[in-house]
């Protein structure tokens, strides 16, 4: 059975929908993306899963998010949770990796504090016990000299060295679901690969399944075993990481392969950027919202509803088979 | 392909974009387009308009002259009973027996002259300050970094002592009159002017602009002028606006300590209201006239204020 | 830390230096200069020139701002044209009653104004915050005498709850320590002073605290709504912690900052305010005081005044620096 089973997600803020009805699982130990690039809904999903969007007020003004769907964490519909029961998951059961490590520690508390502050929520640890176990989890994640970095503030770390904090916390309660959102995007090229491979080492050695949120097609042929790949709010290509990579279906996957730097391509290849915007959509209703800049787009494109077809490699494209 | 087909893609695109179109626009249409919508900035229009329509045409809606004594036997001074709202006398009559009505609606007229001229002082003395130190800061080299640090210092200094400390001050050595409420309450209004201006000015002139026009060889004084200074102006003026409010306050108190107008033939709310607080207990009403007038407009230039503070930030634009 | 404190305190003595100018060029220019104040109309230029050696005014205009200076770190302002009394002693004696009055407005300020912004923030679009936010705009566009003295006629005369005027009741016996009564109360076992001097307190602190309170509303209000959309606060909640640590720990902590500074602000306004509440209430502290030596024209009583709060306002502005820097890591080891 799937560790987190996310069953047809809608997500919208007042009038305009985020997530369209978006499915996908992920398996204990699996390490499964959602890629896309952003406004296509995939950090509202992953907010959504930990239960960390504005919540709706009765009144039906200020900003909420409307959530409808079902996210089963082994066995339970988090939806379904009071905001208490969630809260004990939370940190414990899954937790979360963010973009920006400066914006996403708190400028005004020690780092050594906010290691222990979730140590001592979840795990009952606290004083020299939780002092102990945060320098070891410092050390884990590769911070050379913890024990000094325990009374330091985020301003005094690099940014590489923040990302490295903030894994620490999330890694701290030995969670059974991490969620990392597009977690090397605000760091250097050369410091993105040391954090994505100790996310790698930490979820192999520890068995923990990883929802990877990325734009970066680079980023989950590293690592991931099973690719999502959104559009305005759904999903329109679901595969394993391999057969993603060697038969793209759907033609926007295909044009975000195009669009990365390869070697084996001739030199003078130009890449191959995807045109318009993703602000340039049309409803799924009506078509398929990437019909406006799909440049294999026909009549039967905009004659409503394309439905996701297949079973282990699923598409949404009424050409799929043409393009094959 | 069919025709219809493509037709249809088109239009459903168009539809799109104009969507988004609609919500673009500069940044002062913009921010007045949000205004309209917001209640704060409706109401404070709307008194602040009011306020403005009285104060100009006072003279000719008062019923009375504002110091025509209108009592007869009625009136017992010696046991602070004065007639209160009656039909020809709408809202009462004073101590001296003159019309509270024709004496509200004239003395709208100094109020809002004490407001005006007191801020119009702190305005300009406040933006020349301010913007010559932040021009010479910007563009003036070494020396002119030395210049704008002692000015702000001093500027600090100054708005370290409390406004009415200084209103005191100035009123000390004018003497008690409208005139010097105004510029002892606008005086005081100097640093925060410069302040806000330099910090304004400080933020465009580090923008990607004004690299751009110092690269094209402008130069240095037309680019403070004609680039910097305009787009500076936009907290400036919705300090302005607050201030007038704080202007219209601080002079009532000024009033109260018996700095403000010694000259009964103009009535101003301020000097009505510290007049009043003799009568207190007796006739409240009094008192609650000029202040509710006083408390009414300084809302309406706060309200006002406070939504254009709002429709300018670009950060609470963006939580939008 | 201690350079930051260093290089504040240097700044201080800077700003205290100018004004000190300010105040020396203020009062060299008061209408009919000091000594026309001091002689009868009638006095013949003799007597005039006199009196100009005896003050030191022939003298080059640096060794009469030295002068002044040496005068004022003295505390020797001269007498009172009103009372008649050293000036010096007069503020001396005053002073407590000031500082209790602002200490409980400000005590009544922040103690209702932050719990109250930080509602209003957190349930933004309620009518609570609809409230707070209405409710703190019309504060701070009320003349604060004029509430002191309505307050006064409802609470003190019409309903009779509370003594419309003074610090005590007349006959109650009472100890000075520190002047502050309700401590002094407090600190000597006179439980009864401490009712009744809190009493006396009550109306002149809560019109006191009007402004302060309207403003600690609302930039609690805006520095909590700011401080909530911050990352570092969505990261605390995917930690799964309890919501009063949130709150104190990653939202307050940080919410803090701004409120602190404009406290600092208030500190100046609270003092103005003193003089118009205390002349309301005929507290006799320096707001009395300077009410009727401005009413008065007692120019030599109004600059002790203004140089008490003014060193006063500086120095407290000072410990609201430092304790940003306490607050804030990033100042502290920036300096």
């Amino acid at each position: 059975m799937a560790l987190l089973e996310v069953e047809d997600l809608r997500i919208a803020f007042g009038s305009s929908t985020v997530v369209d009805g978006v499915s996908f699982h992920v398996d204990e130990s699996q390490v499964v993306s959602l890629v896309g690039e952003s406004g296509c809904g995939k950090s509202v999903t992953s907010l959504a899963i930990m239960g960390l969007l504005p919540k709706l007020r009765k009144s039906g003004r200020g900003g909420g998010a409307a959530v409808s769907g079902r996210a089963v964490f082994d066995g339970v519909d988090l939806f379904g949770l009071s905001a208490d029961q969630m809260r004990r998951r939370r940190g414990a059961d899954l937790a979360m990796v963010f973009q920006d490590p400066l914006s996403s520690l708190n400028p005004v508390v020690p780092i050594g504090r906010q290691i222990t502050e979730v140590l001592e929520r979840h795990r009952g640890l606290r004083g020299e016990a939780a002092r102990k176990e945060a320098e070891n989890l410092l050390d884990r994640v590769g911070i050379p000299d913890p024990r000094r970095r325990l009374g330091e503030y985020p301003h005094q770390l690099s940014g590489g060295m923040r990302q490295r904090v903030l894994i620490a916390i999330a890694v701290a309660c030995a969670p059974r679901l991490l969620i990392a959102d597009e977690p090397t995007t605000a760091l250097d090229v050369t410091i993105q690969a040391q954090i994505l491979e100790l996310l790698k080492d930490l979820v192999d050695a520890e068995g923990t399944a990883l929802l990877m949120i990325t734009h970066d097609l680079g980023v989950v042929a590293g690592m991931c075993n099973v690719v999502n790949v959104l559009y305005s709010g759904r999903v329109v290509e679901s595969s394993s990481a391999s057969r993603l990579f060697a038969e793209p279906t759907h033609p926007y996957t295909v044009g975000l392969l195009g669009s990365i730097p390869r070697l084996d391509l001739p030199i003078h290849e130009p890449l191959k950027p995807i045109r318009g915007s993703i602000a340039d959509v049309i409803r799924w209703g009506d078509g398929c919202a990437f019909a406006p800049r799909c440049d294999l787009v026909g009549a039967e494109c905009v004659a409503g509803e394309p439905m996701l077809k297949g079973e282990a490699h699923a598409h949404r494209c009424v050409k799929a088979e043409e393009i094959a | 392909m069919t025709i219809a087909k493509i037709e249809r893609l088109d239009r459903l695109i168009e539809a799109s974009v104009t969507a988004r179109d609609a919500e673009s626009g500069s940044l002062w249409r913009q921010s007045l387009r949000r205004m309209r919508r917001s209640p704060m900035a409706i109401c404070g229009a709307v008194i602040v308009g009011l306020f403005f329509i009285v104060a100009l045409l006072g003279p000719w809606i008062a019923p009375y002259g504002p110091t025509e004594q209108t009592w007869g036997g009625e009136v017992f001074l010696n046991q602070n009973i004065f007639p209160g709202p009656r039909a020809e006398n709408w809202f009462g009559l004073d101590h001296l027996g003159r019309d509270m009505f024709s004496r509200m609606v004239v003395g709208a007229r100094q109020t809002m002259l004490v407001g005006v001229v007191a801020t119009l002082i702190g305005f300009a003395a406040g933006a020349v300050v301010g913007g010559f130190a932040a021009a010479a800061g910007t563009f003036g080299g070494r020396w002119g970094e030395r210049l704008e640090a002692v000015i702000m210092r001093a500027v600090d200094v100054a708005l370290s002592i409390p406004m009415l400390l200084l209103a005191l001050s100035v009123a000390a050595l004018l003497g008690p009159s409208l005139t010097t409420v105004m510029i002892a309450v606008g005086v005081a209004q100097i640093p925060i002017f410069a302040r806000m201006l330099r910090g304004s000015m400080l933020a465009q002139a580090h923008s990607d602009y004004v690299l751009a026009a110092i690269s094209m060889g402008v130069p240095k004084a037309r680019i403070v002028v004609s680039h910097i200074l305009p787009n500076s102006l936009g907290p400036v003026i919705v300090q302005a606006t607050l201030v007038l409010a704080t202007a219209i306050i601080e002079a009532a108190a000024l009033s109260y300590l018996g700095l403000g107008n010694p000259d009964p033939g103009t009535p101003e709310w301020g000097t009505m209201l510290a007049d009043a607080q003799r009568f207190l207990s007796g006739a409240p009403q009094l008192a609650i006239y000029p202040a509710v007038g006083i408390i009414i407009t300084a809302l309406g230039f706060t309200l006002l204020g406070e939504a254009m503070r709002e429709s300018l930030d670009p950060r609470l634009r963006r939580q939008q | 830390m201690l350079r930051y404190t260093v290089k504040r305190l240097l700044q201080l003595a800077v700003a205290l230096l100018g004004l000190s100018l300010l105040l020396f060029a203020w009062f060299k220019a008061l209408p009919g200069g000091p000594e026309n104040r001091m002689l009868p109309d009638n006095a013949t230029d003799q007597q005039r020139e006199a009196l100009r050696q005896a003050l030191g005014l022939d003298e080059p205009i640096w060794s009469q701002y030295g002068e002044f200076l040496s005068r004022m770190v003295h505390l020797d302002f001269g007498t009172s044209l009103s009372s008649g009394r050293p000036i010096g002693t007069e503020l001396a004696e005053r002073l407590p009653a000031t500082i209790e009055l602002s200490m409980w407005a400000i005590v009544i300020a922040v103690g209702i104004g932050i719990p109250l912004g930080y509602l209003a923030a957190r349930r933004r679009g309620t009518w609570l915050d609809f409230g707070a936010v209405a409710g703190s705009l019309v504060g701070i566009c009320i003349p604060v005498f004029f509430l002191a003295a309505m307050l006064k006629v409802v609470f003190a005369q019409e309903l009779g709850w509370l003594p419309t005027t003074f610090r005590l009741s007349p006959g109650l016996t009472y100890t000075e320590i520190t002047g502050l009564r309700v401590l002094d109360g407090l600190l000597t076992g006179e439980f009864d002073v401490v009712w009744d001097a809190a009493r006396h307190l009550m109306l002149p602190a809560i019109a006191l605290a009007s402004i302060p309170l309207a403003v600690i509303v609302r930039i609690t209000r805006a520095s909590v709504l700011e401080v909530v959309g911050e990352d570092y606060v969505r990261t605390a909640d995917a930690k799964g912690l309890k919501q009063t640590t949130i709150r104190g720990r990653h939202i307050m902590k940080n919410a803090m900052l701004p409120i602190v500074t404009v406290i600092g602000l208030l500190l100046g306004s609270l003092f103005a305010g003193a003089v118009l509440t205390e002349s309301v209430f005929a507290f006799g502290g320096i707001g009395s005081f300077v009410y009727q030596a401005t009413t008065e024209r007692d120019y030599p009583a109004l600059m002790g005044f203004i140089l008490v709060i003014a060193v006063s306002y500086v120095v407290l502005n000072l410990i609201v620096d430092l304790s940003y820097g306490f607050l804030d890591p990033r100042v502290r080891v920036r300096k």
